[in-house]
């Protein structure tokens, strides 16, 4: 079979000292990343290209591909030990994983996490070795049209990922889609809501506002108080996931792997709406819903699966088609055209010990994250122990070098105090700050793809039916408004959340 | 290993690279100015894109003629405005430099109240002129036309060729004003936020065309999903020789970007004429060529003097179209 040879050639290259030490190496400093809140992939990955140039471009790319999705398994043990995420794509663990946590069941938290980063891993890999050319024609089939009406069904399932009142999440959503305004409008090139900063032109990056309204609204709303340390470390039990927690956790992680492997091939935010979209799903179809939010671990093991899948299938639209899914992988495409490699339709024909090598090593680099993080999950849980007045001014800090990393700018520290703020009194109100971020994410590209639809139809807006991607994703999203405003419905969704 | 060894060799070494430093440093130091800590290269925008892997490959060769590091730091904010102020602001001192490109004559044409403009800075030389293709798609409906062909195709049925520009009266807005002023052609124009979500439009069928940079969509032609129907530039281009210009097509349109480094305003001369020595003897290393064509960079140089002359043609150019397409109020 032309797979399995194929995979041979990629575990050939993946599989020699050198290569295994710079999958080591990548998934190590990933992990370290992932887990210090702001600072992310993009950056490393830009500070470390020149390192690389001196390497094999085989070489060079296993370690820049491991610091990617090293990155996002680290992002979730900030999430659930101190509700920060460390990167983007762990927004959503910090909703249940935080929660575990102040449970004790931190552990076991991070052992879904890891598990389900495994899972996905692998599974994700796969998918790209047996498919990647067949995937990638997923991705184009994804015009204008297409793109505007899986935002709408985004937006109207994140109804559902609001555990409180309906009326407060829309209000969460709409604040969300009009802070993603802000910015020059690329129609008329008109600034929205800018008010003369020009810092502002290119609009909020989502990693401040996400830093601002999760991670500083954290560290102030512990400021009120004083030393409540308990709450947090109620004896830490076992790490050991129990019967219960497998038979939960298990169709999570399938789930979540499958909804990632596919959103995660969707260039301009597939991978960042998957998580979103695992955990509205788990929501949805779990027979507790009412307990997410207070630490279900289906919370975790979804979404945590599915940024991982993401990552992983992120590759297949950079890979075979030349065109990056996100900033981090424009940066590994830009590593790879400096060592002489067009990434594109004839990489895998060109430089197929590079194309499956880096496969290859993406399976080692898991199994690698595992065998890493397993052992010491132990060691972070003890980070609960640090007394805030420690922990605190070192989330401060670390939050706000990684804010600065972005554009090396210090405008983005005052945005991000802003949202710490905004978040604080948002707390206090019971809004929460899950659906406003997703309002973010999606508002721009709901937008954008809107007006880019109807100028390509010229303003017959039947072309969103006519296309029968489209329109099977609009018919979905009808059923859920259906579902969402009957009385039998609201009448269930009531019963899931009374006490609130 | 033995320890005496190692020692013995690591002496000599040192001692070797001593003599050696001595003597390529004397005469230098003798005249030019040279950096005297890491250099700070500012960038306009954010990792990944054309400026930044235009910078990287330049940063990796000139690090040899400048002696010490070269760090290249990108400030997207703003589309590029932070990056602009910071260069202007930087202490004189030769440490920091920066890259400018078009945007910055034409961000006086789309911003308000913003504190630069050509003038602003003291030029060390030009490093690069990236030219636009004109693509469609390689199946698609104008995939077996050439140039002639596509813009009569254009011109027959006005507002049938989607093409997608970059937002916000970037180059590629430019570029195709001025492809409808000399044809009579009229496009429909669908503004994107950036190169690669325009090459996906034209890949999965939703664009006709798009005005995009070689480093952009050179593996897309070569595997044959796209077809250049022309580009913008002057020169013939590195590693594309087949491709035409709008010029020898007989269209007169000829907009590519240049990229320049500067240095703040008050740089004395002594550290200025440094740069500039260091700057052309980077351009003169083959490493540079080498470097540029594998990430896809048109190379160009030109002296301090010569890109000042060339900046001053560029805003001339710029404002003509501007206040064509109505950015300028007259």
């Amino acid at each position: 079979m032309e797979l399995l040879s194929n995979l041979a050639l990629g575990f050939g290259v993946a599989l020699t000292p050198a290569n295994i030490a710079y999958c080591f190496a990548g998934a190590l400093l990933g992990t370290l990343i992932g887990i210090l809140p702001g600072l992310g992939p993009v950056a490393t990955v830009a500070m470390l290209l020149p390192v690389t140039y001196a390497l094999e471009p085989t070489s060079a790319l296993i370690m820049l591909a491991g610091i990617y999705y090293g990155a996002q398994y680290g992002g979730s043990t900030t999430a659930i030990l101190v509700n920060l995420p460390g990167e983007a794509s762990s927004v959503v663990t910090c909703l249940d994983g935080y929660q575990m946590a102040r449970q004790g069941r931190a552990g076991q938290a991070l052992t879904v996490a890891a598990i389900g980063s495994l899972v996905a891993g692998c599974f994700g890999t796969l998918m790209l070795a047996a498919s990647a050319t067949a995937l990638a024609s997923v991705a184009l089939s994804f015009g204008a049209a297409e793109y505007f009406s899986l935002m709408l069904l985004g937006l109207i399932a994140a109804v559902v990922l609001a555990s409180g009142s309906v009326v407060k999440a829309i209000a969460m959503i709409v604040t969300g889609v009009l802070l993603g305004i802000v910015g020059t409008d690329i129609n008329s090139g008109v600034e929205r809501y800018t008010f003369g900063i020009f810092e502002l032109s290119d609009g909020v990056d989502f990693v401040v506002v996400a830093m601002g309204v999760f991670g500083l609204t954290e560290v102030l709303k512990n400021l009120e108080r004083v030393s409540s340390r308990d709450l947090v470390t109620t004896e830490i039990t076992s790490l050991r996931l129990d019967r219960e927690d497998v038979r939960r956790a298990a169709p999570a992680i399938a789930r979540g792997t499958l909804l990632g492997s596919v959103l995660g091939i969707l260039p301009g935010g597939g991978a960042l709406l998957s998580s979103f979209a695992a955990y509205t799903l788990e929501k949805r179809v779990s027979r507790r819903p009412q307990e997410f939010g207070k630490g279900a671990i289906e919370g975790v093991a979804a979404p945590e699966s599915a940024n991982n899948a993401a990552a992983q299938s992120s590759f297949v639209p950079m890979l075979t088609l030349g065109v990056p899914a996100n900033a981090t992988t424009a940066l590994l495409m830009g590593a790879m055209m400096i060592h002489n490699v067009q990434p594109g339709p004839k990489v895998m024909d060109s430089n197929p010990e590079l194309f499956w090598g880096l496969i290859a090593s993406m399976w080692i680099g898991n199994v690698i994250l595992v065998i890493l993080n397993l052992p010491l999950i132990g060691i972070w849980v003890k980070m609960l122990k640090i007394p805030y007045r420690v922990l605190y001014p070192a989330i401060v800090v670390f939050v706000t070098v990684g804010v600065f990393s972005i554009q090396n700018s210090t405008f983005l520290i005052y945005v991000m105090l802003f949202f710490a703020v905004f978040g604080y009194v948002l707390s206090k109100l019971n809004f929460e700050a899950a659906p406003l971020l997703l309002g973010f994410v999606l508002g721009p590209l709901l937008e954008s793809n809107f007006r880019r639809a109807m100028l390509i139809s010229a303003g017959d807006a039947t072309a969103f039916l006519t296309r029968p991607v489209s329109a099977a994703l609009l018919l979905t999203a009808l059923f859920l408004l259906v579902l969402l405003v009957s009385p039998s419905f609201r009448r269930r969704r009531e019963e899931a959340f009374q006490g609130e | 290993m033995h320890k005496s060894q190692f020692s013995k060799a690591g002496l000599a070494g040192l001692a070797g690279l001593a003599l050696a430093l001595a003597a390529w440093g004397a005469p230098a130091a003798a005249q030019d100015w040279r950096p005297t800590g890491p250099v700070t290269l500012i960038v306009p925008s954010s990792p990944g894109g054309g400026h930044d892997s235009n910078a990287r490959a330049l940063a990796q060769v000139m690090e040899k003629y400048a002696g010490k590091p070269i760090v290249v730091v990108n400030q997207p904010g703003g589309g590029g405005v932070v990056a602009y102020n910071e260069m202007m602001n930087a202490a004189p001192n030769g440490q920091t430099i920066g890259q400018v490109s078009t945007s910055l004559v034409t961000d006086n044409y789309r911003l308000e109240s913003i504190k630069y403009d050509e003038t602003t800075y003291r030029y060390i030389g030009q490093i690069a002129a990236d030219p636009n293709l004109l693509v469609v798609a390689a199946k698609g409906p104008y995939g077996k036309m050439d140039l002639k062909q596509f813009i009569e195709a254009a011109k027959a049925k006005p507002n049938s060729v989607l093409m997608g520009v970059s937002g916000n009266w970037g180059n590629q807005d430019y570029n195709r004003h001025q492809i409808e002023k000399v044809s009579g052609a009229k496009f429909r124009r669908i503004p994107i936020k950036g190169g690669r979500e325009i090459l996906l439009g034209i890949l999965s069928g939703d664009l006709s065309a798009g005005l995009l940079y070689p480093s952009e969509v050179k593996a897309q032609i070569d595997a044959g999903e796209l077809k250049v129907l022309a580009h913008n530039g002057d020169a013939s281009l590195d590693g594309m020789p087949d491709v035409k210009s709008f010029k020898e097509q007989g269209y007169d349109v000829n907009l590519s970007v240049w990229r320049a480094l500067v240095l703040p305003k008050g740089t004395p001369d002594t550290i200025a004429n440094g740069w500039q020595e260091i700057l052309r003897q980077t351009m003169a290393d083959p490493a540079v060529k080498t470097a540029y064509r594998s990430v896809s960079i048109g190379y160009a140089y030109a002296d301090a003097k010569a890109t000042q002359a060339l900046i001053e043609q560029s805003r001339d150019q710029l404002r003509v179209i501007s206040e064509e397409v109505g950015l300028i109020k007259r």
